[in-house]
């Protein structure tokens, strides 16, 4: 438990006033360099385990533990998040009045302060999914995948130590979402981050080092495989 | 990027609307820059033209609401000239004429002997004669919109009268007014043995306090009169403090409006961009940053409104100062301490009508607005 950068203590949240449990008692500890997926049916709560787990949204009873402590609050998660956690959604979440560079800058503001450096870095991680020509286009001149290797590229803006991905190839099709999700293992084992995927596709589920299934809001397993990650 | 460049880049998002906002708060800046700028130019007219004159206290019936109303003995220039202190006191008649039936003017008439005639600068002709009474010395600005020279008749309301000099004064006031002997102006306007006021000169006026002694020494004198110092004097005159209020309340309402407007542009960009903010929060973007990106956008606007604002009302103002009715009435230009309120005014329009649409975004749930459903 000690070795956990990312740790939940019977964490569960529920919403009152709909009268549902999004989660519930759920215990996890993963460690630095880990390669997890979550799998489970729509509706099982494993969006709700990304986000509790990123402190973007609080669970409603347990605790969420980052590198062994507890953030104190909103303002911890966040500074916790620009420097240490990525994130890529299913539906890109791209900012569509930027060009593909200024996207990947968008997490390094307030972190990385010169401009100049901002840039650069923003030019090489494009480069590294495969965008370096993209850079002046803008999120709505890209295909499914590229917007995809855009979201990858601008989630390691601040060489996070952990990436979550929700459904990362949920919008994509089997060719682009096999390319996206090839880019997204190798580019987290040169960096070393912690990657959690959360996928309802098995033959995903299969490459990760640990399946974490939910139903219901609890978690129903939790087995380490040998996976290629 | 920076910070302002995203500002900047979401104002363009909605070209439309970002045009219709700027718009709102240049009309509001340009109607405050216009009134403030003519209430602030009809005082520096007319106390620039006093100072032309080298008056320092400014004698008037007290009480009077109106300064061309005052009805005064010319005889009391004599009394006043003997009190302590005072070097020396000229009696005016001043009334607002029309010259040639088309240009509006301040006319004044001035004793012979008065002290007053050393201020005009003579550009042509002569100054008058004591025993002459319809002649007229013209303004350099009045000559040459009347297109008269010395030797020229020309009429004075409805009364003839010959053009004998013209003149030169510093103000937009003096150069634009007709200077008549004081006989003729009260016979013009019926008012025989009255003037308006009295020019009053100060011995040692740059000795500290003297004016403002001298001024206490006549007010005791003459209790039936009010005295000005030409710094106050429009400060003290009704008329102009009234004009002063309504130029201010008009421009604080155009500036309440402009601040609506705002305010409903930007909380509808944040209502819109729910989800982006979302994105930016996930980011690990503090709260303090999604409020300022807001802001930015808020100020960005309100400073683009303003210089707009600034350019359409000055060059209204320069407009109006020209007309022919308004000619010679008002010290046209904006001064730095309006450029200085004008700057002010727009930033602080632009922090408060983004300070409750960026306090939403930044209390908005970041997960709500990400659900990719
Ligand atoms: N804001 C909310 N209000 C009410 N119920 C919610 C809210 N967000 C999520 N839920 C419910 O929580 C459960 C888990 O949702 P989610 O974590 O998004 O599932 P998954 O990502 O596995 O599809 C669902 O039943 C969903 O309807
Ligand atoms: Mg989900």
């Amino acid at each position: 438990m000690s070795t956990a950068l990312l740790a939940a203590e019977r964490i569960g949240r529920n919403y009152p006033r709909e009268r549902c449990v999004a989660l519930s008692d759920v215990s996890l500890a993963i460690a630095p360099g880990e390669y997890a997926a979550v799998t489970g049916p729509s509706g099982s709560g494993k969006s709700t385990l990304l986000h509790l787990l990123s402190g973007l949204d609080r669970p409603t009873s347990g605790r969420v533990l980052f590198d062994g402590r507890q953030p104190a609050g909103t303002g911890e998660w966040a500074s916790i998040r620009a420097r240490n956690i990525g994130f890529v959604f299913q539906s890109f979440h791209l900012l569509p009045t930027l060009t593909a560079r200024q996207n990947v800058e968008v997490p390094m503001m307030g972190v990385v302060a010169g401009v100049r450096d901002r840039r650069r870095r923003a030019e090489e991680l494009l480069a590294r999914v495969g965008l370096a020509d993209r850079a002046g286009h803008r999120p709505s001149q890209l295909s499914g995948g590229e917007k995809q290797r855009l979201a990858i590229a601008r989630s390691l803006a601040n060489s996070p130590a952990v990436i979550l991905a929700d459904e990362p190839t949920g919008n994509l099709d089997s060719k682009s979402a096999a390319g996206v999700l090839d880019l997204l293992e190798a580019l987290r084992r040169e960096e070393g981050a912690l990657l959690v995927i959360v996928t309802h596709d098995p033959d995903i589920a299969g490459r990760a080092e640990r399946r974490i299934s939910l139903q219901d809001g609890r978690m129903v397993a939790d087995e380490r495989a040998a996976g290629r990650g | 990027m920076r910070l302002e460049t995203m500002a900047l880049l979401n104002l363009g998002r909605r070209p439309m609307r970002s045009s219709l906002t700027v718009l709102g708060i240049a009309a509001a800046v340009a109607a405050f820059v216009a009134l403030v700028g003519l209430s602030r130019g009809v005082e520096l007219a007319w106390s620039g033209s006093l100072q032309a004159h080298g008056t320092h206290l400014l004698a008037i019936q007290k009480g009077a609401v109106e300064l061309l109303t005052t009805s005064l003995d010319a005889d009391l220039a004599g009394a006043i000239a003997r009190i302590e202190g005072v070097e020396s006191a000229a009696g005016e008649l001043v009334n607002v004429m029309v010259l040639d039936d088309r240009f509006t003017a301040v006319a004044a008439g001035w004793e012979a002997d008065s002290h007053l005639w050393g201020s005009l600068h003579l550009l042509a002709g002569r100054l008058p004669s004591p025993a002459e009474g319809r002649v007229v010395l013209l303004g350099e600005a009045a000559a040459e919109t009347l297109r008269k020279g010395p030797g020229d008749a020309m009429r004075i309301q409805d009364e003839p009268a010959v053009v004998a000099g013209v003149f030169r004064m510093s103000g937009v006031m003096g150069n634009n007014s007709a200077i008549l002997p004081l006989e003729g102006m009260q016979e013009i306007m019926g008012r025989p043995g009255k003037v308006t006021g009295f020019h009053v000169r100060v011995r040692n006026p740059e000795s500290q306090g003297a004016i403002a002694a001298v001024r206490s020494r006549l007010q005791n004198a003459f209790p039936r009169l009010s005295f000005h110092e030409t710094a106050t004097v429009a400060d003290d005159n009704q008329i102009i403090r009234l004009f002063r209020a309504i130029a201010w309340s008009v421009s604080a309402v155009a500036m309440a409006i402009a601040l609506v407007v705002l305010l409903n542009t930007l909380l509808m960009a944040v209502l819109e961009r729910t989800r982006e903010i979302g994105v930016l929060s996930a980011m690990g973007w503090p709260a303090r940053r999604i409020v300022g990106l807001l802001v930015l956008e808020g100020v960005f606007t309100a400073a683009i409104g303003g210089a707009l604002g600034l350019i359409l009302g000055a060059g209204g103002l320069r407009f109006l100062a020209r007309l022919p009715r308004l000619q010679g009435f008002i010290e046209p230009g904006v001064s730095g301490a309006l450029l200085a309120t004008v700057a002010l005014a727009a930033v602080v329009l632009g922090v408060l009508g983004s300070a409750y649409p960026a306090w939403r975004a930044a209390r908005m749930a970041p997960v709500e607005a990400l659900r990719d459903e």
